[in-house]
């Protein structure tokens, strides 16, 4: 059966909507706790969370410009969509994290997908696809700290 | 890519958004309730006479930094926000009726891990400034953190900002009923 190439993009709804509702959830119980903030670096660890549970979960989709764009736009939906319908956008303006969300899903849907088309995966690379994923968080979060 | 390639993403995407829209909603008045509780637990112990209940007043102060303004029989809690080293701060700052400052408390924050975080867990830089009146400066009477100047300053700020408030440096606002 043929994969559907917008796969990730559901996979990053599912993803990003449980921690939506743990945050949702976290401010409801425990009000006063100081919960992490939906900047670059939590949109980024999303991302590549939602890019690695794809990878483990079938064959690795080939780089295709189309199905990129359409992810990245459909990244932008969900995080601008969810965590408004949350309530836990923390003032940040939904077309703010509409516009990053896109930029930072699209931008790490295609180094992730390079990467792992030259990295040796499968049953004898069972932690190739965490390890990239991990490796380019870390890259991620420095380039978000010279932001 | 087909079109209908489409459809599993878009249904995905308008079922969460359904499912967190409805428990938003569902749990919109308990969140206000335990918020509200809570806040005011945290503000009973900044003020002397730990006062269990606070009135919200108006803010329309000049001072900007100043967001809300909470009054009890004894004092004031202001929240006041300042721009740190790599993100704007929240603080709530209990002042008396004197001007005096009566307890400090990070409520937000994004400094760095190690560093400027210690705003918000090193007991020993914010007990410096209770009992200041607004003249806490860094490097006269006010060690700052190691390694975080910047945030040490914005605290500092922040906490003259909430003591001019109440001792009326302030003079447009609302809240300064006591002008000495």
């Amino acid at each position: 059966m043929r994969e559907n190439p917008l796969k990730r993009s559901v996979l990053l709804a599912a993803v990003v909507g449980l921690a939506c509702l743990t945050l949702a959830l976290a401010g409801t119980l425990a009000p006063m706790a100081i919960l992490p903030k939906l900047d670059l670096p939590m949109l980024l660890g999303l991302s590549l969370l939602a890019l690695a549970l794809d990878a483990y979960w079938g064959p690795a989709p080939k780089l295709s410009w189309p199905a990129l764009l359409a992810n990245a736009a459909l990244g932008g939906a969900v995080f601008a969509l969810l965590p408004w319908c949350a309530g836990v956008t923390g003032g940040t303006p939904v077309w703010v994290l509409g516009l990053a969300g896109a930029a930072v899903f699209g931008a790490s849907a295609l180094l992730y997908t390079a990467a792992l088309e030259r990295i040796a995966t499968g049953p004898k690379a069972p932690l190739a696809p965490a390890g990239t994923a991990l490796m380019l968080f870390l890259a991620g979060q420095c380039l978000s700290g010279m932001l | 890519m087909r079109t209908r390639d489409l459809i599993a993403p878009v249904a995905a995407l308008l079922a969460a958004a359904a499912v967190l829209l409805g428990l938003s909603a569902a749990l919109e008045e308990t969140a206000l309730r335990n918020e509200e509780a809570a806040r005011n637990e945290i503000m009973s112990y900044m003020l002397p006479s730990r006062p269990s209940a606070f009135t919200e007043e108006v803010c329309d102060g000049e001072d900007e930094s100043i967001r809300r303004v909470f009054k009890a029989e004894d004092g004031y809690v202001l929240e006041v926000e300042t721009a740190g080293y790599a993100a704007p701060m929240t603080l709530w700052v209990g002042v008396t009726n004197d001007g005096a400052v009566s307890g400090v408390t990070v409520r937000d924050h994004g400094e760095t891990f190690g560093l400027g975080r210690g705003a918000q867990t090193g007991a020993s830089f914010l007990l410096q400034f209770l009992g200041t009146s607004g003249e806490a400066a860094v490097g006269e009477g006010i060690d700052a953190l190691t390694g975080a100047t910047v945030t040490s300053k914005a605290v500092t700020r922040a906490v003259n900002s909430a003591a001019a408030f109440v001792t009326g440096a302030d003079v447009s606002s609302g809240a300064t009923e006591w002008e000495g």
